[in-house]
């Protein structure tokens, strides 16, 4: 089937090309692509432009939008670029040594100047201001790129960034410097002098707003429909019916209930909205012809499935390691802020006089305690705790609530009535669970 | 593509079906286990290695062909392989919950977006994303498609077990065993197969054995069941999984004697580092307040208490052993040591002179047992250092016979 074909190449494209952006994003883009343009064309209009907004909003794709228009508009010669674009990632490029030689890297390969991997720190610095004096005698521009701005704003000298800004004041140079952060208080850890050197110009992308839900463009049913819907002048065959059909499974009561109560949880942002699209498109495989209802819920099914992968985990454990978990969720109920596997154990220790079925030696309790540290759901207090010292006193923590132990026991097949009511109660009384438990057996 | 996730417990499976799969469908992937490599720089090595796929040769140290000393050094490779329009490559990476907190993880999934490289990666992991393992910055790693391997119920559990039966014995037998002994007795408390194999391994000739020498015929399960119950709750209450398994099973068979742990100390050590390390396990188990009364004789011995209180302190004992030791400065352990000594009539009282010109071989000696670990400093400056003891409570134990100190004069807790 071509349409399912399209949109799946179209979804798993960075840019996803084809897909209107949300009025929100459409604006900054706007604003961001006439900067860029200003500053490709009047020399010494040089800017730096910070974008903010949640994980998954859509800052890059933005960007990548807005670059690509630019590049588009002005690199007609493919030999000889206008406009070079340098990328840089906090997460990989923030030390000053790795960041320089990265620039200089692009700088060289976007224009065909040779490289030295040697050249060192300083060299490459020099080589930044050099290349960007020439270039702007060329009317060359470029365009700096900052994703993970945070990164960059967080060592103590703050060499990456006060030079790239510094090096942007002098008239004789063409350049502009795009940050893009998901830090809402990125500018106070700004050094002082390179905060003087950012312009304070900047847009915060907001993420989807509750009142919104329902809303005809930005609402998350439809962010859903432009990503699944067929553009004009594509697979025109096809391109009614496919819409048609997308546009009657997103209005289907029971995908907007599920995708409301997603939405009520946190799980809805636009990244979230785009994984679901790209699941349903999946779930309608290959041999389907039109996207269904039954296709977007499974699709939701799956994101929301991930958020409960806990309780499935401890539903798959074994008798003792709920024993020895339960055992730390009643010691932190009594007031223990972190305990230890002494601890676990001598609680553990104290339902042998409940006569159960499942009373194990203490080596084996020191096994089930390793898996359970080994599964996260007990993790150690403190960094240290861990490696110094001796084992049975490292100190940990359930890192589970509660709630979620009681629905993974009830969902175990094999669990002791016993082993409930001890999670549910301070107290047990020996008696018809006990039982039931030797019954079990 | 996108990242996919496939987590599950331990022996569920995940890379076996992930690699029959990839088998099945003839496309070759790159492996590389984050246990091996746990750490950032040598995983990067490994992971271009694998997708270089260069031989690696003993001139270079092994270390293959492209040199990543850091990310951005990883993006650059492989920013080259993507502008040369190969097949899609595959890698896959097991154990990620090793690498949970490093950013490479978070640039691993993003790779698409930072170097246009469409590579089909594959996590395998025992955590769930969605638990607070990954909680360091979740959101700063793009969420990955996921799939789950859940754990095996009973019923499962017991089919894949009946695959263990050796060659030419009976099903009906088998299977018949597994359900009365292995099921119920092992496997609830671990679901682990290898254990449960190596349990299997060790019991089920015990069980047949009366059947093949003829004793009970094969039809009468209930006198098999009383002539095994025995030996099967002896191997049970000495089940522990794991490695030590093996002999304790074996030993529970045989003999069924219990294993007398030997007294001696199995390694030596001089005779000051050995009341030195005494001195330091009373410290780290008593409280300081208890040095007076343990060690001023002029102190009230032994003030008379109500039962209540007495009560109260047994209890209080109690729990300051489980909650565990605690650290001590060095002075506090030096006193004790001296104590300990002055106790053993070796030394005759009050020889201070004598105490400091022992001093400087003191310092020698703590100082080795802090680089042996039996010693370490945990917090302070040099001026006042505290120190933890990390001996357990079996080796004090035989340290203390052999050095004729009783402990239990000493270690009171509270």
């Amino acid at each position: 089937m071509q349409a399912c074909t399209i949109i799946r190449s179209r979804l798993t494209d960075l840019l996803c090309p084809g897909v209107a952006l949300r009025p929100q994003l459409e604006a900054a883009r706007a604003k961001l692509s006439a900067l860029l343009c200003n500053t490709v064309e009047k020399p010494g209009a040089n800017s730096s432009y910070l974008l903010i907004g949640a994980r998954g909003t859509g800052k890059s794709l933005l960007v990548g939008r807005a670059v690509q228009e630019l590049v588009q508009k002005y690199n007609t010669n493919a030999a000889s670029p206008t406009v070079g674009i340098v990328q840089l990632n906090g997460l990989i490029h923030s030390e000053e040594r790795v960041a320089f030689r990265e620039i200089a890297r692009q700088l060289c390969a976007i224009f065909q100047v040779s490289f030295s991997r040697a050249a060192a720190f300083a060299d490459n610095l020099e080589f930044l201001l050099d290349i960007l004096k020439t270039l702007h005698k060329g009317h060359k521009t470029v365009v700096f790129i900052l994703d993970e701005f945070d990164m960059f704003a967080k060592p103590f000298k703050q060499t990456v960034l006060y030079n790239l800004l510094d090096a942007l004041q002098a008239s004789s140079v063409q350049a502009a410097v795009v940050a893009i952060s998901a830090r809402h208080n990125v500018m106070d850890s700004m050094e002082k002098r390179v905060r003087s050197r950012f312009s304070h110009r900047r847009d915060i992308i907001l993420e989807l707003a509750i009142e919104d839900f329902d809303h005809p463009e930005s609402g998350p049913v439809a962010l859903l429909r432009s990503f699944l819907s067929l553009p004009e002048g594509q697979c025109t065959q096809h391109r009614k019916a496919w819409n048609t059909a997308v546009q009657a499974s997103l209005q289907d009561s029971d995908v907007w209930k599920a995708l409301r109560l997603l939405f009520d949880k946190g799980l809805a942002s636009p990244r979230d909205l785009l994984q679901i699209a790209q699941h349903a498109v999946i779930h309608l495989g290959s041999g389907g012809t039109l996207l269904l209802a039954q296709h977007i819920q499974a699709a939701i099914a799956a994101i929301d499935q991930a958020q409960n992968s806990v309780v499935d985990i401890i539903a798959s454990q074994g008798i003792l390691e709920l024993f020895i978990l339960v055992a730390a969720l009643r010691l932190h109920r009594k007031g223990y802020q972190a305990v230890n596997f002494e601890l676990l154990w001598a609680e553990y220790a104290k339902t042998r006089g409940m006569q159960h079925a499942d009373i194990y030696s203490k080596p084996a309790a020191a096994r089930a305690f390793q898996r359970l540290l080994d599964a996260a759901l007990l993790a150690f207090a403190g960094a240290r705790a861990g490696r110094a010292g001796l084992w049975e006193f490292a100190s940990v923590v359930a890192a589970v609530a509660e709630e979620e132990v009681s629905e993974g026991l009830q969902r175990h097949g094999l669990c002791p009535p016993l082993l409930k009511s001890w999670l549910a109660k301070d107290i047990v009384q020996v008696g018809s669970s006990a039982d039931e438990a030797m019954g079990g057996c | 593509m996108p990242p996919v996730l496939v987590y599950g417990g331990p022996s569920t499976g995940k890379t076996a079906v992930l690699r029959d799969t990839f088998a099945h469908m003839g496309i070759g992937y790159s492996y590389v286990s984050c246990i091996e490599f746990d750490k950032p720089r040598p995983l990067l090595q490994a992971i271009i290695g694998q997708l270089k796929g260069k031989k690696r040769k003993a001139a270079d140290g092994y270390a293959g062909e492209g040199k990543a000393e850091q990310l951005a050094d990883l993006l650059v490779h492989l920013q080259g392989m993507a502008s040369k329009k190969e097949a899609r490559r595959y890698l896959i990476l097991d154990h990620v919950e090793r690498i949970r907190d490093a950013d490479v993880l978070a640039v691993l999934l993003r790779l698409r977006e930072y170097t246009g490289l469409d590579m089909g990666l594959f996590l395998i992991s025992q955590i769930p994303w969605g638990s607070n393992a990954y909680e360091f910055d979740t959101l700063r790693c793009p969420r990955p498609l996921q799939i789950c391997f859940p754990g095996y119920r009973m019923p499962e559990l017991l089919q894949i077990l009946a695959k263990c039966r050796p060659e030419g014995d009976n099903e009906r037998l088998f299977s018949i065993f597994l359900g009365t002994f292995i099921g119920p007795m092992f496997a609830r408390c671990s679901s682990r197969i290898e254990d449960l194999q190596r349990v299997i391994e060790q019991l089920w000739p015990e069980y047949i054995r009366p059947v093949r020498e003829g004793r009970i015929e094969a039809s009468k399960q209930q006198q098999l069941y009383f002539a095994f119950k025995d030996k099967a709750i002896a191997a049970k209450e000495l089940f522990e999984s794991g490695l030590q398994n093996h002999a304790s099973l074996s030993a529970a068979l045989s003999a069924r004697a219990a294993l007398g742990a030997s007294d001696a100390l199995d390694f030596e050590l001089p005779f000051t580092s050995k009341v030195l390390l005494l001195a330091a396990y009373i410290c780290s188990r008593n409280k300081p307040a208890l040095d007076r009364r343990l060690f001023d004789p002029s102190s009230r011995a032994g003030r008379r208490r109500g039962t209540m209180a007495s009560d109260r302190q047994a209890e209080a004992a109690a729990e300051a052993k489980l909650r565990g030791p605690h650290a001590f400065p060095l002075e506090r352990m030096l006193a004790t040591f001296w104590e300990l000594r002055s106790a053993q009539d070796e030394e005759p009282a009050g020889a201070a002179e004598q105490r400091d010109a022992q001093s400087g071989d003191l310092f020698m000696e703590i100082s080795s047992l802090v680089s042996m670990r039996f010693l370490s400093q945990v917090t302070g400056s040099l001026s006042d250092a505290k120190y933890a003891c990390s001996i357990s409570d079996e080796v004090a134990e035989k340290m203390a016979k052999n050095v004729k100190v009783s402990l239990k004069e000493y270690v009171l807790y509270v």
